[in-house]
């Protein structure tokens, strides 16, 4: 890649202004090349001043209220209040549903999820590369789930598809998710993933979309130290919600260590 | 509350939002709400959608904590995710017109967009906040043409084949002034951190 076709390429993709076969090229080409990420970041930089070019406008002064206590729905915030009393919601029956599906299967597959999810990665460097904007990088992806400290779940349907696996770092609160056979949620609606603690109301682990293959491998964050007793994936509108608005359609229990 | 604390850095908020700090969340809303509620009520018709757009923006922040200091600062975390996320709600509001345009058998003509640049001119400098002063001092540094292709790459959305298609020219005429035009801000992004 030259000079010039190289700055072209990085200032128009931080525009979202390639199209699409350009951009898996460019973003292929991105996750071998530290320097070209470093390009694009300044680009980002510069982005960011654009929106200083607009004219101004005062946001309404009820979205501060909304944004406050939609974030606090999301998580506590600081002072953490007191746990909600328990109720029997939604993630009690779909623990119940996990095991009813066959703890057998569940089982082995956990045992081979490890080695599956590493041998999917090497047969799916492209895929990694599109979605390197996620991923700071192939190597970290790797200690966040070979890690000691890893717990990890695959989700299951009543069906045989779709299927997920997520895999959680205790300690550093990195969490991975590699999703399968799962089309794109439609226009307007995101898939988003569910910690649930024993006890306690489901922790968003943040909102995901597949690719047209139906995959999606990414990583995500969850509050240090949370342990969880069942992963579950809702589909749910553009911009995830602040607890799960649709009955979940798929759920795994959590191994523990 | 302190009755002269100092300002915090936006670095100190964004330790502070990851730790679950309240107040820090609020003071980074504050310090960017109206930048990003006005660039994303540039880029949608709807104000409840601008609004929409700056909520998942802050929510983002607050709920997955991606956000990366190495690569970039808050700011240019922040208005990417709502540019992006206004840019969702603008084409989805002009699916579902197209579709509503479609069942009522409107003229087609009538979908066909002006060709001004959705970039504010130099002479509107009037609106622009006081930072955006100096962003406009470099948009007046580059040609109309020049600013029509950022802003339809910016505002709207369109790849360069897209804006090539949508004025007329050789797709590397469009490349070349992407690109000029986003080096001269660059160039405006890296002075700025120099000397904040």
């Amino acid at each position: 890649m030259n000079g010039p076709n190289r700055a072209d390429l990085a200032a128009a993709y931080v525009l979202d202004a390639l199209d699409a076969d350009e951009r898996r090229a460019f973003e292929a080409r991105m996750a071998r090349d530290p320097s070209l990420r470093a390009e694009v970041d300044s680009y980002r930089e510069a982005m960011g001043l654009l929106a200083e070019a607009v004219p101004r406008r005062s946001a309404p002064s009820a979205l501060r209220d909304r944004v406050m206590s939609e974030a606090r729905a999301v998580r506590p915030m600081a002072p953490a209040p007191a746990p909600p009393p328990s109720r029997l919601p939604w993630y009690l029956a779909a623990a119940a549903v996990v095991a009813a599906v066959s703890l057998g299967l569940a089982n082995r597959q956990l045992l081979q999820s490890r080695a599956s999810l590493e041998a999917a990665l090497e047969r799916s460097d492209e895929q990694v590369a599109a979605q390197s904007a996620e991923i700071a990088s192939r190597d970290s992806l790797l200690a966040a789930f070979l890690g000691p400290d890893v717990r990890s779940t695959t989700l299951v349907s009543t069906e045989e598809l779709p299927a997920a696996r997520i895999f959680h770092n205790v300690a550093s609160g990195s969490v991975v998710i590699a999703a399968f056979d799962l089309p794109p949620a439609p226009v307007g609606r995101i898939y988003q993933l569910w910690g649930i603690p024993d006890g306690g109301d489901p922790v968003s682990l943040g909102t995901f979309q597949t690719t047209a293959a139906g995959t999606a491998l990414l990583r995500t964050s969850a509050p240090e130290g949370s342990t969880f007793a069942v992963g579950a994936i809702t589909e749910e509108p553009e911009g995830g919600s602040a607890q799960p608005t649709s009955t979940p359609f798929l759920v795994g229990e959590w191994a523990q260590q | 509350m302190p009755v002269a604390s100092a300002e915090r850095s936006d670095a100190a908020l964004v330790a502070a939002v990851r730790a679950g700090d309240e107040r820090a969340f609020g003071e980074l809303y504050d310090r960017y709400v109206d930048r990003l509620f006005s660039l994303a009520a540039a880029i949608v018709d709807d104000p409840a959608d601008a609004e929409g757009a700056v909520a998942d923006a802050f929510l983002r922040l607050w709920r997955d904590r991606d956000h990366d200091a190495d690569r970039g600062s808050v700011g240019a975390y922040l208005v990417m995710i709502t540019r992006s996320r206004a840019l969702d709600r603008r084409r989805a509001d002009r699916r579902r017109r197209r579709r509503e345009e479609k069942g009522a058998e409107a003229d087609p003509a009538g979908l066909t967009v002006p060709l001004a640049s959705p970039m504010p001119a130099p002479d509107r400098a009037a609106e622009m906040s006081e930072a955006g002063e100096r962003v406009h001092e470099v948009l007046a540094q580059v040609t109309e043409k020049q600013r029509a292709v950022i802003g339809l790459a910016y505002l709207e959305g369109l790849t360069h084949s897209e804006i090539a298609d949508r004025l007329s020219e050789p797709l590397g005429t469009v490349k070349t002034r992407l690109r000029d035009g986003m080096n001269k801000l660059r160039e405006l992004a890296a002075a700025r951190r120099a000397s904040p």
